[in-house]
């Protein structure tokens, strides 16, 4: 869970990697199509259980700032608060390409 | 009109005015105090086959603010221009014109074939804000929606339209 803080610190957008379930909210609800999630699906046998069950494991989030308007849609739909806002705004880049973020952008 | 910003409702009010009443009204408004015109822009409703023309206008005064709105049918797109009220609706109402069909009457330059194209090319699609005209990005782009991390919910899902588009736009082509 990613520190609660004021919704009007709408600086940008956090990821928790480890909460997120690839559910696919955020990237279906975004009204300008920023958010693309590559996961896949892994079988696993928790200890003491009788059958596997499947986990889906994120391979890859990312937010495009270059399209991203800050209406915070995605931090809304998310049910497992893996998303939220930070206070502080990203700062500027040289190459449009760098306003793609990735798990590691977002999570620092 | 109703905006959400943080939680707290911020509700402006919209003073709706007949189309007859349209000039008359604002130019009322206008000798009342309402003199800065903010912006003039139209929405497209095409399921109830007719326009919402907005306008904002502000005071000089004061810091306050004001709605008004008309409803233009679509089929007699039609609407008496302000130019005379505000000098700053010939731009909105040409750009309004060009952006959904509206006609302006009384709007001398947005009748004159020489101003006809304000801000589009020539090779842009013809009133580009009417909703029925397809966004070529989101049209040609893949909606990062479509993918899905378990294939056997991918068969069961039940299929939602990316956000920002309209069914019609894939009718045609290649029939997504």
């Amino acid at each position: 869970m990613i520190e609660d803080i004021a919704i009007e610190s709408r600086g940008t957008i956090k990821l928790s990697a480890p909460d997120c379930t690839s559910c696919m909210l955020c990237v279906r609800e975004c009204p300008v199509w920023c958010i693309e999630i590559d996961s896949h699906t892994e079988q696993v046998t928790p200890e003491g259980a009788r059958r596997p069950r499947s986990v889906a494991v994120l391979d890859a989030f990312t937010i495009d700032w270059g399209l991203c308007m800050y209406c915070g849609i995605c931090v809304e739909v998310c049910p497992f608060d893996a998303l939220a806002w930070a206070p502080s705004p990203r700062g500027g880049v040289g190459e449009a390409e760098q306003l793609v973020a990735g798990i590691e952008d977002l999570s620092g | 009109m109703t905006i959400a910003a943080n939680s707290v409702e911020i509700t402006q009010q919209i003073e709706w005015i007949s189309a007859e009443q349209w000039r008359d009204s604002l130019a009322s408004a206008h000798r009342q105090g309402w003199v800065c015109l903010d912006v003039l822009t139209a929405i497209d409703r095409p399921e109830q086959r007719e326009f919402h023309v907005v306008l904002h206008a502000n005071r000089v005064d004061s810091a306050l603010g004001q709605w008004w709105g008309v409803v233009v049918p679509q089929h007699d797109a039609e609407l008496a221009s302000l130019v005379d009220v505000f000098k700053a609706a010939a731009w909105h109402e040409r750009e309004t014109r060009e952006m959904f069909g509206i006609t302006f009457t009384g709007n001398v330059v947005s009748h004159d074939p020489m101003a006809q194209g304000l801000l589009l090319s020539d090779e842009a699609p013809v009133t580009p804000l009417r909703k029925h005209v397809p966004l070529g990005a989101r049209v040609d782009t893949p909606w990062p929606g479509n993918a899905d991390p378990d294939p056997r919910r991918s068969a069961t899902r039940r299929r939602q339209a990316p956000p920002g588009t309209r069914p019609e736009w894939f009718e045609t082509g290649d029939g997504q």
